[in-house]
């Protein structure tokens, strides 16, 4: 088993953070899957030997309580137990977590694995939430439970939507949706869209292979390529967050864009920059209307690059 | 029945531990030298067979391809030595390059199942009696 197993309170811990839903988790866990939108989808997080953490969210819909909604999966996954001849045991009413406007119920269930669950729904967002804690039968999960079923929020504080996860840790305004995530091994790239404006946040590892043969300013070029076509832009030399890095600036040709004359500006501000701590290359973007140009200063604030890794480091000790 | 097309032939199941556990090592057919820049050149040995004869008949075909890696897949591959794990390895890639370490095991996951049905690494399984050639 691996050492991320951790069933009591001296391990550490990380937050995990994915459409507005942030959780506290053991630093082993990573995200692994993800699928839908703010209005529903589901996530999971595993540790580097199995599936930890299971979670689902559905947004809008609130059809009967908790309880019945719980009643109602059991009812299910005992179904499917006896279809394949698996012996489930199932416990209900544990009292895990109660954070405050909530209606939450959590219960248990124990196969070959087992799984400590809650099922919250926010008085406030009317958000059901759905965490699966899952352990080996034997394994002892309650205080982890504990832990990360009370550091659920189900909904943003302020204007911002917190994301984190790999190592990632932005800020996305509200009104902004994920248009496209593209995870891979070596390149992340979050893009969030509403009709013609586009936020883009792109963090690229190996920096140092990458800049081998090229400095920055080249890379970006080639990685940016297609976002630059038809366009005029300029791209200077400038400190990013204390690092070395490029702001750029630029407009479509006006022949592209000829609503421009009327007085329907857009734009293109990018910011990109080369942190040697963690070895990476960081692209914060905007391309849109004029008037949405306030958005990108915050955006470009949320996007850390060494700062979390000195606040994991630190919450690790 | 199968009407069409090779009869696939089944290799053992491993699972995620059995295959971080595994300890990759270099074909012994499979030379290597080092280019200028310090990364690793794989020289692997074609196949011998009726298409690889036919067309050195007509072209001049070299006993042995050249790969070329970067110092990514020079990291890895000179950890390919029959002692490191598969986990090692990604452990190692993680701290020398700051990756993640899911990242890490993406990556060097892909690379070596890349390697390994080529045939230019075999894989080392605890109670297993050797690598496959």
């Amino acid at each position: 088993m691996g050492s991320s197993r951790a069933s009591d309170g001296k391990k550490s811990y990380k937050t995990f953070a994915w459409q507005g839903i942030s959780l506290t988790v053991p630093s082993a866990w990573d995200l692994v899957f993800t699928k839908g939108n703010y209005e529903a989808g589901h996530v999971r997080l595993a540790d580097p030997t199995s599936p930890r953490l299971e979670m689902r969210w559905q947004t809008g819909r609130a059809d009967g309580s908790p309880g019945d909604t719980v009643g109602s999966y059991l009812a299910k996954l005992s179904k499917k137990a006896r279809k394949e001849g698996t012996e489930l045991a199932v416990q209900r009413g544990l009292k895990l977590a109660s954070p405050v406007e909530k209606e939450v119920e959590c219960f248990r269930w124990v196969a070959e694995r087992q799984a400590l669950a809650m099922l919250s729904r926010c008085r406030r967002c009317r958000r059901v939430v759905h965490l699966h804690l899952l352990g080996d039968a034997d394994e002892r999960l309650r205080g982890l439970a504990r832990t990360v079923f009370a550091s659920l929020r189900d909904h943003p504080e302020g204007e911002t939507h917190l994301w984190q996860f790999l190592d990632v840790k932005l800020r996305s305004p509200v009104g902004l949706p994920l248009a496209r995530a593209k995870l891979q091994a070596g390149c992340i790239r979050m893009t969030f869209s509403r009709r013609a404006t586009r936020l883009e946040f792109v963090r690229a590892s190996l920096a140092e292979i990458v800049l081998a043969d090229r400095d920055l300013a080249q890379w970006f070029r080639e990685f940016y390529r297609k976002s630059l076509k038809r366009r005029t832009f300029s791209v200077q030399a400038a400190r990013v967050k204390g690092h070395s890095g490029l702001e750029v600036e630029g407009r479509p040709w006006r022949l592209v864009n000829p609503l421009s004359l009327v007085g329907r500006r857009r734009m293109l501000r990018a910011a990109c920059w080369h942190c040697e701590q963690t070895n990476r290359l960081f692209i914060c973007s905007l391309d849109g209307a004029q008037k949405e140009a306030d958005l990108f200063e915050p955006a470009l604030q949320g996007f850390t690059c060494c700062e979390g890794r000195r606040e994991a480091a630190g919450a690790g000790r | 029945m199968r009407l069409f097309g090779k009869k696939q032939r089944k290799g053992p199941h491993l699972d995620r531990d059995d295959s971080l556990s595994a300890k990759p090592v270099l074909s012994r057919l499979v030379k290597v030298e080092r280019a200028d820049d310090g990364n690793i050149v794989l020289q692997i040995p074609r196949r011998d067979n009726a298409m690889v004869r036919a067309v050195s008949r007509v072209f001049h075909v070299t006993p042995y391809r050249k790969v070329a890696l970067d110092q990514v897949g020079t990291f890895v591959i000179e950890l390919c030595d029959g002692k490191h794990t598969v986990r090692d390895a990604v452990d190692k890639l993680a701290k020398r390059f700051k990756l993640n370490r899911r990242e890490a095991e993406v990556s060097t996951s892909t690379f070596l199942r890349s390697l390994a049905r080529r045939s230019i690494i075999g894989l080392v399984i605890e109670g297993d009696d050797g690598p496959a050639p």
